[in-house]
């Protein structure tokens, strides 16, 4: 028997393959090419622009020059910390509803729900809670920002959350069962305990996710321009300050949205190595 | 000696998935001290059996079951009971080691009792020493109490959950195919574990391996299409059974 | 349905078969020679001995492996437990029919001199009762095996009696004391060949029903 590639039909099926190889890196290739243009540009277009100051400083007024974007960076914090205070319960809560009792039907509304919620425009939940909390409170508000990112990312972490206790094999529930533990005993310290790594990756991807969002902000946090000055009042974000900063027509404006563009970026790069760190955790003990 | 005493008493056992008919009322009676094995094609209703003994079948979405189940003399489907309380009693090794994840070797054998409520971590010590050591796992694990159980060999973690079970110390023991995933070598391990809790358990096992079942047993059960066809010593259900059925089926002549 | 296994307990049980047809011929050649002894007749029932021998290595060597491959269970293990056996039976038949054969020729090399003792009717029910463990092993046929068994009483009297004549003539004669030897050795050797028959019949009993009904404890079935 000839095993080597001979005939004209086993040469042409390796120029196949060599053409279909390359095909896909090209394209493969394109597919990343706007993540790295991205980051470069952002790198280039922000880094001169960072200062001690943008970090310290509030803004200033038009035509002063330096100043910053405290007022932004700790308003983003305060808005996540606010959407997870309300999004964190509930969207696990939900989650832990849908994987342990996931047939009855209280389940799948909640399912059909939540997959309905994800794919809602952004800006249409920054209507809704401007319509349930700026209007009856008459005014702007951290609240307001905070519920609104909070009502995004409740379907996609009780989404996260259901696949991930999903993970765990029936039996070992019912091993826990079996044992003579009562039911919500084995879901919280066995099941939901058993999956925290994955539980703590989904929160923080979802948590990854609203930091960015800009369009809920808009009307219902809506921004200032002196520092945080309680729950209450309208609220700085980064993604609002880079909106109002990038239409604006001044220079320096500009070149601070670029900053702020640098900032949000590498804040939501940290959190997704974070989640690599917890992840590689989780594997290294199993 | 004194006459052996029926610990489990099983009376005209149904059970259903939905529409399901699987146990056609099987009666079978468990003494103390007695390994009981549970044989038959699969699909017959052996494993259904064995987990309406703690209750067990009735967790699945659309499972019903009729019939009594008497522990020590009491009903364990009485409306009144406690299922909580029939588990602590009747323990169960499943098929598939399932060591609980993120749970250390120390926080897996103390589970049962850390989750009933029982706080003393001296006690919790004790209890997990002596339930490894009657697991045969004690030697290997003492030196990393603090590991996570799941980073054990198949076998081990099959010693595991049996240690696990041991520290709540029910009087039986319910084990669905405990060494069918395992290797042979892990499986002669289970086996002798087997054979020493019967002198202070009664074990019912359910196995698809005829061997085992001849090894390790005082009694068989034949079940067939979710039925009991022949309870018999396991001397004699494997040298002479009297039902034609038990005789096709250990002889491999079904079909 | 047959199994794996059935098909190869099958395949040892025919060589058992051929291997209890040899003792059979073995046997004949031996009654027939008590009759007229015969140089060549003598030689065929030593040659079949070594082919016996060499049967009865082999189904010991194929039914251990078969036991140790196929794990055998309820009937199949019976069975094979007691082609086991029979293959032990059925090799000392041999070993005893050609000590038979040996004492015979030493009988008629002794000039004239016999004993007044006649084995024809011993021989008889010995032979009936071997062709017939056989044919229960054959069949599998627990009713036949039964009237083997019964028919061994028959035997032992025949036996008692050639033993009782033959002292009493060896008494009356002691001339005729070696020959007279012979022949209770020869009637005690034909005495064990049933019992060995009956062993098989046991066996045979064994495997298809269960029963143990060795050592007196078949009184129910009489």
């Amino acid at each position: 028997m000839n095993l080597k590639a001979e005939t004209g039909r086993d040469i042409r099926r390796k120029i196949y393959n060599k053409l279909a190889l390359g095909m896909i890196s090209v394209l493969g290739a394109l597919a990343i090419m706007p993540m790295i243009l991205i980051f470069v540009y952002i790198l280039i277009e922000g880094i001169p622009a960072l200062s001690l100051d943008f970090f310290l400083e509030n803004p200033k007024p038009l035509g002063e020059s330096g100043g910053g974007m405290a007022n932004a960076i700790v308003g983003t914090v305060i808005l996540v910390a606010l959407s997870c205070l309300i999004g964190l319960p509930v969207g696990l809560g939900a989650g832990i509803f849908m994987a342990e009792y996931s047939y009855t039907k209280t389940s799948k509304l909640l399912r059909f729900t939540s997959d309905i919620l994800t794919s809602v425009p952004s800006i249409i939940v920054g209507l809704f809670a401007y319509a349930v909390v700026v209007k009856p409170l008459k005014a702007y508000s951290a609240w307001a920002g905070g519920f609104a990112l909070a009502v995004i990312m409740i379907p996609i972490l009780a989404r996260t959350t259901e696949e991930i206790l999903k993970l765990i094999p029936h039996h070992i529930r019912e091993a826990g069962l079996a044992l003579g533990i009562p039911r919500w005993r084995v879901t919280m310290r066995i099941v939901f305990a058993g999956s925290f790594a994955g539980i703590l990756t989904g929160i923080i991807l979802s948590v990854a996710r609203i930091a960015g969002e800009t369009a809920p902000l808009l009307f219902t946090a809506f921004g200032n321009n002196f520092g945080f000055r309680g729950l209450g009042q309208p609220t700085a974000s980064l993604p609002v300050q880079i909106y109002n900063y990038a239409l604006s027509p001044y220079k320096e404006w500009h070149d601070q949205a670029w900053a702020a563009s640098f900032i949000l970026l590498v804040m939501v790069f940290i959190v997704n190595l974070l989640t690599r760190v917890v992840f590689k955790d989780q594997r290294g003990e199993s | 000696m004194s006459e052996p005493k029926a610990l489990l008493k099983i009376r005209d056992i149904n059970a259903w998935f939905g529409d399901k008919h699987v146990l056609k009322g099987p009666s079978l009676d468990a003494y103390e001290n007695e390994v009981l094995a549970l044989i038959g094609p699969s699909g017959c209703g052996k494993s259904t059996f064995i987990r309406t003994i703690n209750r067990l079948h009735e967790e699945v979405p659309g499972a019903r079951v009729s019939g009594t189940i008497e522990f020590d003399g009491e009903n364990i489907y009485d409306p009144g009971v406690d299922v909580v309380n029939v588990r602590k009693k009747i323990g169960m090794v499943f098929q598939k080691p399932n060591p609980f994840p993120g749970m250390s070797i120390f926080d897996n054998v103390s589970a049962g009792l850390r989750l009933q409520g029982i706080r003393r971590r001296s006690k919790l010590s004790e209890i997990v020493e002596s339930s490894l050591k009657k697991a045969a796992l004690w030697d290997e694990v003492k030196d990393q109490l603090n590991k996570p159980g799941v980073g054990l060999s198949g076998g081990q973690q099959q010693r595991l959950c049996l240690a696990r079970t041991l520290a709540v110390d029910p009087p039986v023991i319910l084990m669905d195919e405990p060494t069918s995933a395992l290797d042979p070598i892990s499986t002669a391990k289970i086996e002798e574990l087997i054979m020493e809790l019967k002198a202070d358990y009664t074990v019912v096992i359910v196995t698809h391996n005829m061997q085992q079942a001849a090894r390790i047993s005082n009694k068989t059960a034949f079940f067939l299409l979710g039925e009991v066809i022949e309870h018999d010593k396991t001397s004699r259900l494997f040298t002479n059974p009297s039902d034609k059925r038990t005789e096709e089926y250990i002889t491999g002549r079904f079909g | 349905m047959e199994s794996m296994l059935q098909g190869f307990v099958s395949d040892i049980k025919a060589e058992l078969m051929r291997m209890a047809g040899l003792v059979e011929t073995s046997l004949n050649k031996t009654l027939e020679c008590l009759k007229s002894p015969q140089d060549e007749t003598f030689q065929e029932i030593f040659d079949l001995e070594d082919q016996v021998n060499d049967l009865h290595r082999y189904c010991d060597k194929t039914l251990l492996r078969l036991m140790a491959r196929q794990a055998p269970m309820a009937s199949d293990l019976r069975l094979i437990i007691s082609l086991l056996k029979i293959n032990g039976e059925l090799e000392r038949m041999g070993d005893l029919s050609c000590n038979i054969a040996y004492r015979i020729r030493e009988y008629f090399k002794r000039d004239s001199l016999r004993v007044g003792v006649d084995l024809g009717p011993l021989s008889e029910s010995v032979l009936w009762m071997v062709q017939n463990s056989i044919e229960s092993l054959r069949h599998m046929n627990p009713t036949l095996a039964m009237d083997v068994i019964l028919r061994d009483d028959q035997v032992d009297e025949a036996k008692d009696k050639a033993y009782l004549l033959s002292v009493e003539q060896i008494k009356q004669n002691p001339n005729i004391l070696e020959p007279g030897l012979d022949i209770i050795l020869i009637s005690r050797n034909l005495e064990r060949v049933a019992d060995h028959a009956t062993n098989i019949a046991e066996d045979v009993i064994f495997a298809k029903t269960g029963r143990d009904i060795r050592h007196g404890t078949h009184d129910e079935f009489k």
